[in-house]
């Protein structure tokens, strides 16, 4: 299916953080996922990294707060 | 509410065997829901409803996707939020038709212009609808998918956790193989049970070959006779049931409904 599962990377490892993700939005800092149900995830202090549709995969990575 | 899919290779005749069961079971008193998910959009005229008078989920697809997934993503917390209710009978209104037996059709559609991109977010709207169904109406006892042709919904995950796979499969190689790979994803996502239905069989032999050659593990097979009447009866844009009421095949779909509500019965 042309959905994601989203990856946060942190310290060199991957974690998944949401699954069959149809949308991403950057919001405030925050990385905002919503999933096949319209159930959304928030991930705070993130940005996205990569999108692959291909792989179906987008990797999220912490953003440093100044 | 109680989930069916109906499974196979292009042309084992699932179209026909939904729009029969479904009336069947609609005639034992459940209220029942059929959705097609078929680019190809038959189910309808199989069921007598002329298709001009069906609104397909993919023609309003940016209305449809503008009031399911409506992105205020307004959460305080890091973490994971649920989405809101909507008026899920209100919203069906528009895209279900009445068929003979009080059997209610909703057809998905497909992509209108060439290169218009992939039929995702058709099979996404039509999951998160049965989804809502299931949640927050009590309008259905069953609903009753008839996919497109081959596994890929399968793939697609509409049909996690369902209760019924009926997996209409003939006794050719090529239409073997697609039941092998149906059966196969319809375990990896938890379907309840699979029910091998061998069509238009002639002399009975056929229910044993499709059985060895697909190494069932625990799912039962059912035969369907054939009969030219079913042919006649499409040519004449009419059903079985309809048609020749008395034919065999009617009698095997009975056993099959029967087996299913029996299995409703157990759980």
């Amino acid at each position: 299916m042309c959905d994601f599962t989203v990856y946060l990377e942190e310290n060199g490892e991957r974690t998944v953080v949401a699954t069959d993700i149809i949308k991403a939005r950057k919001k405030d800092g925050n990385v905002f996922l919503m999933d096949i149900m319209g159930d959304t995830t928030r991930i705070e202090a993130a940005t996205i990294e990569v999108a692959d549709a291909f792989a179906q995969e987008m990797v999220l990575k912490r953003v440093e707060c100044n | 509410m109680r989930k069916i899919i109906a499974t196979g290779k292009g042309g084992a005749g699932k179209t026909t065997i939904v729009a029969t069961l479904s009336r069947l079971l609609a005639r034992q008193g459940f209220s029942v829901m059929v959705i097609d998910t078929d680019p190809s959009m038959n189910l309808a005229m199989s069921l007598g409803v002329p298709f001009s008078t069906v609104r397909t989920l993919a023609e309003d697809k940016k209305e449809i996707h503008e009031q399911f997934y409506e992105d205020d993503f307004d959460g305080e917390e890091e973490g994971h939020t649920h989405s809101s209710n909507i008026n899920i009978d209100a919203f069906l209104e528009k895209y279900q038709v009445t068929a003979k037996d009080d059997v209610k059709v909703v057809v998905m559609g497909t992509i209108s212009e060439g290169g218009g991109g992939c039929i995702c977010s058709y099979i996404s709207i039509v999951k998160r609808l049965i989804d809502y169904l299931a949640l927050w109406s009590d309008q259905y006892d069953i609903v009753i998918v008839d996919s497109q042709a081959g596994s890929e919904i399968l793939g697609r995950g509409l049909a996690v956790n369902y209760d019924h796979n009926l997996v209409i499969a003939e006794s050719f190689p090529k239409s073997m193989e697609v039941a092998r790979h149906v059966l196969k994803l319809a375990r990896d996502l938890n379907i309840k049970r699979q029910l091998v239905v061998v069509n238009k069989i002639r002399d009975g032999k056929e229910l044993e070959l499709v059985a060895d050659e697909l190494c069932l593990n625990g799912e039962r097979t059912y035969p369907v006779r054939y009969d030219e009447k079913v042919i006649e009866a499409d040519r004449m844009g009419s059903l079985i049931l309809d048609m020749a009421p008395d034919s065999p095949v009617l009698e095997d779909i009975r056993n099959i409904m029967n087996v299913i509500t029996a299995d409703y019965e157990k759980d």
